[in-house]
């Protein structure tokens, strides 16, 4: 609901705001504010510490950003580094840059194409990661697509479809960032869904109805209750079908 | 193994469901998260659920779906959006959500009834009254099961909550607990009642509709 008579404002060098509904929000320079705030258009080309809750249409980080607080947004941009200590509920997430969230993320749509690490679970129907990402709890969707990047991990995975590849190389510029990072594999303690398939994965378990283990996995226990494949490279310690 | 849990695995096979619709039915809140136990076994963490509960829900998401419900459908009608309901006291009187006496009793305790009340306070007022109904608790400490809940509920807001009434030695006190935890008493003491808010709201909501 867009209200006519909300103001825009905007911080041009360096300025506070306190909290309430505004219309377009823009902190170009350094800009903190204090207090909760209902906005259209959220953007921060800069720096920006947000000490409150932000309910906003659309969230822009260009640059930094800092947020003591929950946020909702129907579009949370990230394309700099942004810090989050609570949890966020957003319609589609997308990270080319860097982003920490204390609490758990609620989505529709999840792209990584950066680093992004949450301190609780994210749900989402898509979950896209060209990427790193660290999950403390369960990563939860109904598509999850990972090219590996950089390290991922994960205490859980679940979802209908759940595939991860290794990139397919090519140099973009992302290639090049991380490469100085550490191994590219996906570590996890479980990953459940209907179809898993599975490329340089370390897990205690996986299950599922079709399961797909490729090169460079390396997995405790699969449990699978339609088709299951392994590939010559991969070490699984047992395989077992159970029933449906 | 707990009899009242059920691991995941045992909990797809019984109810004939897959990973998927499981972990899409808990992003759709369907399942509520704190039935997602997780313990450790031999072979690493493992998640369980409240078997009884659990067993009966899918049930009824999976009957909703026969009817070709939609998913938020069935979310709303299993796990009720308790912020956006709000009723007077006349329209509760008037719908008979609760009996007379119990309305008496909390416009007694509140003195005034203008304001309407939010979903949990109508929840708490049909949980009264479903102790009231059974003749086992006392207006009196009707009047005591009220405070606790208005005093309490709210903290327990979206999670599964129990109301217990206890007495021992003629004194009788209540108490909120989170749906999944296991209380002991003393000997000698007596539960009067455990009623789960959740199954209150779902089946308050079911009638308000």
């Amino acid at each position: 609901m867009v209200d006519e008579t909300r103001a825009d404002v905007k911080i041009n060098g360096d300025g506070s705001l306190s909290g309430g509904a505004y219309g377009a929000v823009t902190i170009n320079g350094a800009g903190t504010v204090n207090g909760d705030i209902d906005c259209t258009d959220y953007r921060i080309n800069g720096a920006g510490t947000h000490n409150g809750k932000l309910l906003a249409q659309t969230i822009t980080i260009n640059g930094t950003g800092t947020f003591n607080g929950e946020m909702q947004a129907n579009e949370l941009n990230v394309n700099g580094d942004m810090s989050v200590r609570d949890g966020v509920g957003v319609g589609k997430l997308t990270i080319k840059g860097n982003a920490s969230f204390g609490g758990s993320i609620a989505s529709h749509e999840v792209i990584v194409r950066g680093f992004m690490k949450t301190g609780g679970d994210c749900e989402s129907e898509a979950f896209n990661c060209e990427g790193a990402f660290t999950v403390a709890g369960l990563l939860n969707a109904g598509t999850v697509d990972i090219k590996l990047y950089g390290p991922c991990s994960a205490r859980e995975i679940g979802g209908e479809k759940i595939s991860v590849r290794q990139h397919g190389g090519g140099f973009s510029s992302l290639t090049q960032i991380f490469t100085f990072w550490a191994e590219k594999r996906l570590t996890a303690d479980s990953i459940e869904g209907d179809d898993v398939a599975l490329e340089l994965t370390s897990a205690k378990t996986v299950r599922g109805r079709n399961v797909d283990i490729g090169e460079g996995c390396r997995v405790d226990l699969v449990e699978y209750s339609g088709s299951y494949t392994v590939a010559p490279g991969a070490v699984v310690g047992e395989a077992r079908l159970v029933a449906r | 193994m707990d009899p009242e849990l059920i691991s995941k695995k045992d909990l797809l096979g019984q109810a004939g469901i897959s990973y998927g619709q499981l972990y899409r039915w808990k992003r759709k809140g369907l399942i509520p998260e704190d039935w997602f136990v997780r313990k450790s076994t031999f072979t690493g963490q493992e998640t369980f659920f409240p078997r009884e509960k659990v067993l009966a829900r899918i049930e009824r998401i999976k009957s909703m779906q026969d009817e070709d419900a939609s998913l938020d459908e069935i979310a709303d009608a299993v796990a009720p959006n308790l912020g956006e309901v709000s009723m007077s006291i006349d329209q509760i009187a008037e719908k008979r959500v609760v009996s007379p006496q119990t309305i008496e009793l909390f416009t007694q305790g509140i003195g005034d009834c203008s304001a309407a009340l939010m979903f949990g306070e109508v929840v708490s007022l049909s949980a009264l009254d479903t102790l009231l109904k059974t003749g086992d608790v006392s207006l009196d400490e009707g009047r005591m099961v009220l405070e606790a809940l208005q005093h309490d509920y709210p903290a327990f807001e979206g999670k599964d909550a129990d109301l217990i009434f206890i007495r021992r030695m003629g004194l009788s006190t209540s108490l909120l607990v989170t749906g999944s935890a296991e209380v002991r008493f003393e000997p000698g003491t007596r539960v009067i009642a455990r009623l789960n808010l959740t199954e209150c709201a779902e089946a308050l909501s079911a009638r308000i509709k």
